[in-house]
């Protein structure tokens, strides 16, 4: 497992893109977040408003999922990979691993900043509910990340893997606005990963991490 | 290469790809199949009621304070507005005279009025407004002849000008007329918050054969009972609530509006927009790209026939969804008894249309990012975060409105509004977000801005193929 880690570890420094994303994440992120707070008042929800750049910083979390498995699909490394290693298990988990440290570290970064910009520009962040919200967020996001990597595992084509997450991450909140049925939407609201807690996506990237594992391990790369 | 011999090489390798065709073919099923979900709940003859209809067919609202006599024949009736004030300082607070058709709601009326905020009006029937040339004037006359309705204000009671000559057609020989005050709600932020206005009215001089009895006072429409009138030593003093206008998508929640049914365009985008960036992303990756521009050297034709090849096949997949979701779909809903706002076939073609040239814009719009950016996954979300996610975000609750006003406006989003089948009335303040089916953009000025996005990632696209090494 050491070893696994320690190959992921340097296949995620050494692609050009990812320290791109993850810059692009805290920037995206303290980004949407200061825009919304530079508009707001303290009649708002402020720990929420604060935060809000979730919406947009997910995105590039789920892009740098979604490409540390399919990139090794598009480019034919994975046949490497599962040669060297034979543990097909433990290369997936070692991906998840290192993933999700490093999106824990960059998303922690991103959201301190981003709260810290909402109490500069004069709104009532501070105490216990912006630590838990603040936390809660990054788990979050790191939930967004392995979702991203099991289903692209399962997909093994980036623009599918990517249209398949952002689908699933930004239309129920759309749907539900529509839908006018109370028992739908409810159901919608809480069975989609952004609106439904994160029971509910630890839900969605465990089933898909799980799913692909099995598939990963069945299927000829 | 020609450019037909161009066009064609591009829509075989469009065409051959069976990923591709098919998610374009999703793309539109999506579409086609989509308004099922919101309407699991539908039906219920509680809902088709729940409107009060204008002689117009559209919903209105029809509730105000009325203090009136009843009117053989031709007539006239004068007064002067001493004051007119509301709790919460309603822009829209009316006061004034009014002839109206008939006691059952959303009967036809013609009015001539003072507001708190917008001057000297004559409105009729709900949804027409004519604004009087003097806006301070105080002095309001209305006369009927026949099935004619002539209102004039005056700032003294002597010189009277004309605002507006209308016809009610069908107007019965008896009518009740006198005077009115209603007070819509106040808008503010996201939410409204009830208001009640109070006039001083003096006393009304009337012309012709009008009933001997006294001025009797009453609510019209359902509102509360918030109105009501005293007389005094020269006059009135009236207080009333509700409006006399037409109705919008707050007041009447559980009607839907024609551009609903096109909810399943977002998920159409998404689709879209991975099948667009393939095209171009799958020769980067294997390297089709140096062969496709070896036996085509001028780049910036490729990238033309790429993009005609697409713009062509997603607006008419998208089209062809659209054209037979819209009609079937309001057909079926309108037979579960559910209320839907009135839009006329040209505005209901607009929409159509418009969503087809939409998908078509963003296709080419991510087919220019995918070339800038060379690899899917960042392509499409680049793609998503700027096309679905402000429309999103505009959507979110917790979020200031002039955001989702600002996003709606200035982002692809904007393109949307090509969807709006409802009015929006100048004479009416309400709360007009998307989510209720209002942008702050006229339908093709909406288009504009998203067409203007892609014509500058095209532009980019093309400065980078050109310069770049394949």
């Amino acid at each position: 497992m050491r070893s696994a880690l320690i190959a992921e570890w340097t296949k995620q420094r050494t692609t050009p893109g990812a320290g791109w994303l993850l810059l692009i994440t805290v920037a995206s992120t303290v980004g949407l977040g200061a825009a919304v707070c530079a508009v707001a008042t303290d009649q708002y929800d402020t720990v929420r408003l604060a935060l809000s750049g979730v919406y947009l910083g997910q995105a590039p979390v789920a892009v740098l999922g979604v490409l540390a498995a399919s990139g090794e699909y598009s480019s034919g490394l994975i046949r490497v990979t599962v040669a060297a290693m034979p543990g097909r298990s433990v290369v997936l988990a070692a991906k998840a691993v290192v993933i999700a440290v490093e999106v824990a570290v960059v998303a922690s970064l991103a959201l301190l900043v981003s709260v810290l910009v909402a109490s500069q520009v004069g709104l009532s962040v501070a105490g216990e509910p912006v630590l838990r919200a603040g936390a809660g967020s990054a788990v979050y996001l790191v939930l967004v990340a392995l979702l991203s990597l099991g289903v692209a595992v399962v997909v093994r084509d980036s623009a599918a893997a990517i249209g398949a997450v952002l689908g699933l991450l930004y239309l129920p909140p759309i749907l539900t606005a529509m839908v006018t049925d109370p028992g739908l939407h409810r159901l919608l609201e809480r069975a989609a990963p952004i609106s439904g807690g994160l029971g509910v996506l630890t839900a969605w990237s465990g089933g898909f991490l799980v799913f692909g594992v099995l598939l990963f391990r069945s299927r000829d790369v | 290469m020609t450019w037909p011999r161009l066009l064609q090489a591009e829509w075989t390798k469009f065409r051959s790809v069976r990923g591709w065709a098919g998610g374009i073919a999703v793309a539109a099923l999506l579409m086609l199949l989509f308004p099922v979900v919101g309407l699991a709940g539908g039906g219920g003859d509680k809902q088709a009621s729940a409107a009060t209809l204008g002689p117009d067919g559209e919903p209105v609202s029809d509730s105000y304070f009325f203090v009136h006599r009843v009117l053989a024949g031709d007539g006239q009736i004068t007064v002067e507005v001493k004051g007119l004030a509301s709790e919460r300082g309603t822009p829209w607070a009316k006061a004034g005279l009014i002839i109206s058709a008939g006691p059952e709601p959303g009967a036809r009326y013609a009015a001539v009025l003072v507001t708190a905020g917008h001057g000297v009006r004559m409105q009729h029937d709900y949804r027409y407004d004519r604004a009087s040339s003097d806006a301070a004037a105080r002095w309001l006359r209305l006369t009927r002849r026949a099935d004619t309705i002539i209102g004039e204000a005056s700032a003294d009671g002597q010189s009277w000008s004309r605002i507006d000559t209308v016809r009610l057609p069908g107007l019965a020989t008896t009518v009740r007329a006198g005077l009115f005050v209603t007070c819509p709600d106040r808008v503010q932020g996201i939410g409204t918050a009830s208001d009640t206005a109070t006039a001083e009215f003096g006393t009304p001089r009337v012309m012709g054969d009008w009933s001997p009895a006294a001025w009797a006072g009453g609510q019209v429409g359902a509102y509360g009972a918030r109105g009501g009138f005293t007389p005094s030593a020269n006059g009135f003093t009236v207080s009333g609530a509700g409006d006399l206008a037409p109705a919008t998508r707050g007041d009447v929640p559980v009607a839907a509006a024609a551009g609903d049914l096109l909810l399943g365009t977002f998920l159409a985008l998404i689709v879209v927009v991975v099948v667009a960036t393939l095209t171009i992303t799958t020769e980067y990756r294997y390297g089709l790209i140096r062969g496709t521009l070896s036996a085509r050297p001028r780049r910036g034709r490729v990238l033309a026939a790429k993009a005609t090849v697409l713009a062509g096949v997603t607006f008419a997949a998208g089209l062809g969804a659209t054209v037979v979701a819209l009609p079937l779909w309001l057909r079926l809903i309108r037979g579960l008894g559910i209320f839907v706002f009135p839009a006329p076939p040209g505005v209901l073609l607009r929409a159509e249309v418009g969503t087809a040239a939409v998908l078509a814009a963003v296709a080419v719009f991510a087919l220019a990012l995918g070339t800038v950016l060379r690899r899917s996954a960042t392509a499409v979300t680049a793609v998503v975060a700027t096309t679905v996610l402000p429309y999103l975000l505009a959507l979110v609750p917790f979020l200031p409105p002039p955001m989702a006003q600002w996003l709606t406006r200035f982002t692809p989003v904007a393109g949307l509004a090509v969807q709006q089948t409802l009015i929006r009335y100048p004479q009416v303040d309400s709360v007009y977000t998307p989510a209720d089916g209002y942008y702050p953009l006229a339908p093709w000025a909406g288009f504009a801005v998203l067409c203007g996005y892609t014509a500058l990632a095209l532009a980019v696209a093309l400065i980078v193929l050109r310069r770049r090494d394949a």
